[in-house]
């Protein structure tokens, strides 16, 4: 059963993936410029030599037609052959570029979920419990205000305060070294602000939805103190809608990646996006893009599948 | 018999009261929605007016005062080619004012009219349109849009070209013209599956409801439910929708300048500004914080009537 609706969830992601290449690839191509062209005059010393203009071409099979062009990148993607970065120094494999860059952000986005997770979970049961009181107002209205700084202006201020001002933190560390390194405080704490709001909002909202339930009721009725009924009665069930959110912050994390690593100068996904995108290297945009789609859908589909593995009441196959 | 005639002449007196009633009456009660107003208000009308209250030109240089702490001459100090940067701020202002309203106006557009269509046809345009929608959602839609800008530029400078060798229209030829419907075009294209998403369930769910089937049950035509019933029912959760992307396209727009794909200078957005002075946050963390502080504070105004206007118009969705 479980396992069908596993396989159907990963059947029906492939015409996804189909548009979604798509996308990315037809936006490369009508962008690219010509890049036969930009190889030959960056060979040529800033002089273009049109025998070797035709030669690349011919190499890099541009005069295709877009389709069959298309059709022979997914071909190679489904190999594990993204294509080289042909405008990045040294024109490294896309492929091999992802394989450095990911491990950086994974470590760094997995610790951001944690400060997700272990700030704005309890915050968001807090504000349930004293819900229309001042602690409410002040969490959610904390929380807002938080997660409105945009994260390019997050890490700076949390530079001159932190470290600068109140010397808490030693030294801004640039680049990476390791998530255990005390350099990798500042970034995962400014990256796991970003989404801090919706998070509380709606842990909030869950918790009171079930807090409204007639067994919450019949437990106060029981006499149970308030946050015995909130650990043991209200929790768990709150749980479910919670999961949700935390598959969505993988994609507030991704994009927000790309303004920390930046300015925290870690050589991680969002780095390299950064770097692709604005060197206008087409094929390691086009590779980034399908990649982060890929990791947002999966996120999406553990979110799916852990409501069935957690709650009976869901029929997966339905 | 007393009582009852009471009775009547208070329903008589007493006045319907609208949804829109309501929800001006809700929200003018929500202190954090009606700051948000007021600091939105502020904002419109420094775009406006930004070129009358700056007391310099946003572009002019000031080559003997680099960097210059806030004094007298220059309130809020001067960055790191000698302009003002009280000027620039304003002038940063209309821009993200100026992006706000378009995106949002036209990811609106695209997203009602697309999102009905799906919902009232169906069949394969609608199936098209999900997958269309779930795959641009499933990108991060600041790295998509910097992607778009950047791989679109060539093209718009071509077609600018074009316009200006067919009209003479000297604004094709400024590069910071060129660079705003760059930023139009990317962030429209990004930002309308939201919409179209929210419209076509909305639409999907609220046909189905009893008071939509007991109008057409009574045998009220097609274009009183569509207008008198289905809009505004709607409406509502797309007005929500609306003042939460206009903080959004603010801060997308100022997202994409700071990743240098956006608005590029000499243009003012506070993108921009944030990015020329991100390296030297040690010496002048003024240079950021003014117009980061700005940015944060517009984007929590929006967040803010966002909010308080989901309490007004969404009732069911009100927290109890």
């Amino acid at each position: 059963m479980m396992l069908r609706y596993v396989l159907r969830r990963l059947l029906a992601m492939i015409p996804l993936m189909f548009v979604v290449t798509s996308i990315a690839f037809v936006l490369g191509e009508y962008g690219a410029g010509d890049l036969a062209a930009y190889l030959v005059t960056i060979r040529g010393g800033g002089r273009m030599d049109m025998s070797d203009y035709y030669e690349i071409r011919e190499m890099l099979k541009l005069d295709d037609p877009v389709m069959v062009r298309y059709f022979r990148w997914v071909w190679n993607a489904l190999h594990g052959d993204l294509g080289r970065a042909w405008v990045t120094i040294g024109q490294p494999k896309v492929e091999v570029l992802l394989a450095q860059a990911l491990p950086v952000s994974l470590q760094l986005g997995l610790a951001s979920l944690c400060v997700v997770v272990m700030v704005g979970v309890p915050l968001g049961v807090l504000a349930a419990a004293f819900r229309n009181t001042f602690v409410d107002y002040a969490i959610v209205g904390g929380a807002t205000v938080i997660s409105s700084i945009p994260g390019f202006v997050l890490a700076p201020i949390a530079m001159v305060v932190l470290v600068a001002q109140l010397k808490i933190l030693p030294s801004v560390g640039l680049g990476w070294h390791g998530i255990f390194s005390e350099k990798a405080i500042l970034p995962v704490l400014v990256l796991g602000m970003l989404p801090i709001r919706g998070v509380v909002r709606y842990t909030r909202a869950s918790v009171l939805e079930v807090l409204s339930q007639d067994y919450v009721r019949a437990a106060r009725a029981r006499g149970l103190a308030e946050w015995l009924v909130i650990v043991r009665h209200v929790l768990k069930n709150a749980m479910l809608p919670i999961i949700t959110i935390l598959g969505m912050t993988a994609g507030w994390l991704i994009s927000g990646s790309i303004f920390i690593e930046r300015i925290f100068n870690i050589r991680g996904f969002g780095h390299m996006a950064a770097d692709a995108i604005q060197g206008g290297d087409v094929q390691a945009s086009t590779g980034v893009l399908v990649v982060s789609a890929l990791i947002i859908m999966t996120s999406n589909l553990l979110v799916d599948l852990s409501y069935g593995l957690l709650d009976p009441r869901v029929q997966l196959g339905k | 018999m007393v009582q009852n005639a009471d009775a009547t002449t208070t329903w008589r007196t007493t006045r319907p009261r609208s949804l829109w009633g309501d929800a001006a009456r809700t929200f003018s009660h929500s202190k954090a929605g009606m700051f948000g107003l007021i600091i939105a208000v502020i904002l419109f009308l420094t775009a406006i007016f930004a070129p009358l209250l700056a007391p310099y030109d946003h572009l002019e240089q000031d080559w003997t005062q680099l960097r210059a702490r806030p004094s007298q001459d220059h309130i809020m100090g001067t960055d790191e080619l000698g302009r003002d940067l009280f000027s620039r701020l304003l002038m940063g202002a209309r821009t993200a004012i100026l992006v706000a309203i378009i995106i949002t106006g036209t990811t609106t557009a695209i997203g009602l009219v697309l999102g009905s269509l799906g919902a009232y046809l169906g069949g394969w345009f609608d199936q098209a349109l999900v997958w269309v929608m779930d795959a641009l959602m499933n990108f991060p839609s600041i790295w998509l849009a910097a992607f778009i800008s950047v791989s679109t530029r060539p093209t718009i400078g071509r077609w600018a070209q074009a316009i200006y060798q067919a009209t003479n229209w000297e604004s094709m030829r400024n590069p910071v013209v060129l660079d705003y419907l760059i930023v139009f075009g990317c962030l429209g294209l990004v930002g309308w599956p939201g919409i179209a998403r929210l419209v076509r369930s909305q639409v999907l769910s609220i046909r189905e409801r009893e008071f939509i089937e007991a109008q057409r049950a009574i045998g009220a035509p097609t274009w009183w439910v569509t207008t008198r019933h289905l809009m505004p029912n709607v409406l509502g959760s797309v007005i929500v929708a609306m003042s939460s992307s206009f903080g959004n396209a603010m801060l997308s727009e100022s997202s994409l300048s700071f990743l240098g794909v956006g608005i590029q200078p000499p243009g003012a957005s506070w993108g921009n500004m944030i990015a020329s002075s991100v390296s030297s946050w040690r010496s002048d963390p003024h240079l950021i914080f003014m117009p980061g502080i700005i940015l944060s504070v517009a984007v929590l105004a929006f967040n803010f009537v966002g909010d308080a206007l989901n309490d007004a118009l969404n009732p069911r969705a009100r927290e109890r």
